[in-house]
């Protein structure tokens, strides 16, 4: 004998009721395919791009810094020039590794679920935190290391090309890590933004998911 | 521009895999539900439509991906929930149990004409759902969707059980939402 819930009915077709100005308008289906398709194509092509966009960026950027060192390495036969090349191939290396380590495993959840979707994004933002917090080691161990190879070849013209930079280049890098630290900073508070909420939302399911584990 | 152009083409080859007319189906048999699940997370207007926009663009993503292991149901609200929830805390506010005593629900005492106009009714339900905590709000709206047990364990990734347990809770919180005595 089936006992008939009558409240969870009333709920259900006042739900479902068409209030003529909420969400459950009769025309809605229309409505929403109408206004969703275009768009939808707009949308995606644009996140896809933008996705090839940040890989190109990494490729150009790995690839130019090679160049640079290569450059420098057979510029002429210098020990300083040739540790300051095997430098920039190591640390770009080092940034290719950890970008390859970083990014395993959180291209897809692991099934369909609301469960499987809330994992992956608490485990996104913790790869966008290892990855500001590398980021920021990375930019600290990189400029040590340049200004002790400055301090080491200080008295010696080891690049006498840069005297023909114009004047002011300096300010280049000098404001390029700045920028990428404030970069970084910025990634930071979002992904903690972020995670907040998304750990307020697992702390919600926890009981629940325990007892379905378990 | 070059480059733009060939992007362009990758993502066209990707449309081209994506059936129009299925995609249209599915708006059309589930765009109400959608609507109410959005009104179930924003209560203004032009946010509830922005985000069954988001919806949409996420269903259009993830069609391709349907095998049919699960029925297009428990598909589409899977998706609808999951872009529901990034929409919410990319906007870093996740109401929890605290922040929805703070939210007013009107007292329909006030007004007892009020009461009968079915809108108004309406209204106050949907203000009473979006007060609740997210677990409880999902499986509710869900249940208020017709969907069994199993079918929203399915979307959510509980069992059964918890699913029961998790509605009786939000059901009496909806109650006390509501200021109805079980």
């Amino acid at each position: 004998m089936t006992i008939k819930d009558t409240e969870l009915e009333s709920w259900r077709s006042l739900w479902s009721s068409d209030d003529g100005s909420s969400a459950g308008r009769s025309d809605a289906g229309s409505e929403t395919r109408r206004a969703a398709i275009p768009d939808a194509r707009r949308i995606a092509a644009m996140g896809r791009r933008r996705l090839v966009r940040r890989m190109a960026v990494e490729v150009v950027m790995a690839v130019v810094w090679i160049a640079v060192a290569v450059l420098l390495i057979r510029l002429r036969p210098d020990p300083a020039l040739m540790v300051l090349g095997a430098g920039i191939v190591a640390f770009v290396a080092v940034a290719c590794a950890f970008s390859v380590w970083n990014s395993a495993g959180i291209w897809q959840p692991a099934g369909d679920s609301v469960r499987d979707f809330v994992l992956i994004a608490v485990e996104r933002c913790h790869r966008d935190l290892r990855a500001v917090r590398f980021g920021l080691w990375f930019a600290a161990v990189e400029t040590a290391l340049l200004v002790a190879w400055l301090v080491w070849t200080s008295g010696r013209d080891v690049l006498p090309e840069i005297s023909r930079l114009p004047d002011g280049w300096l300010v280049l890098p000098v404001a390029a890590p700045a920028v990428i630290v404030a970069w970084l900073l910025l990634l930071r508070r979002r992904a903690r933004v972020e995670l907040a909420a998304l750990e307020g939302v697992r702390r919600q399911f926890e009981d629940d998911w325990a007892a379905s584990t378990g | 521009m070059g480059d733009d152009h060939e992007f362009e083409r990758v993502d066209d080859s990707v449309f081209e895999r994506v059936d129009d007319l299925e995609f249209e189906r599915v708006l059309e048999e589930f765009g109400p539900a959608l609507r109410r699940l959005a009104g179930s997370y924003e209560s203004n207007s032009s946010r509830r439509d922005d985000l069954v926009q988001e919806i949409a663009i996420a269903l259009w993503r993830a069609l391709p991906r349907f095998r049919g292991e699960s029925s297009m149901r428990t598909f589409v609200f899977r998706i609808a929930h999951n872009r529901a929830l990034t929409h919410v805390w990319r906007r870093g506010r996740v109401p929890s149990a605290e922040v929805s005593e703070a939210e007013h629900v009107t007292d329909p005492a006030e007004s007892p004409e009020s009461q009968l106009a079915r809108g108004q009714r309406r209204e106050r339900l949907d203000a009473a759902i979006r007060a609740l905590p997210i677990v409880h709000r999902q499986v509710l709206t869900l249940a208020l969707e017709d969907l069994s047990h199993a079918e929203i364990g399915s979307v959510l990734g509980l069992r059964e059980n918890a699913v029961a347990v998790r509605l009786t809770r939000a059901r009496q919180a909806l109650r006390a939402a509501l200021g109805v005595s079980a």
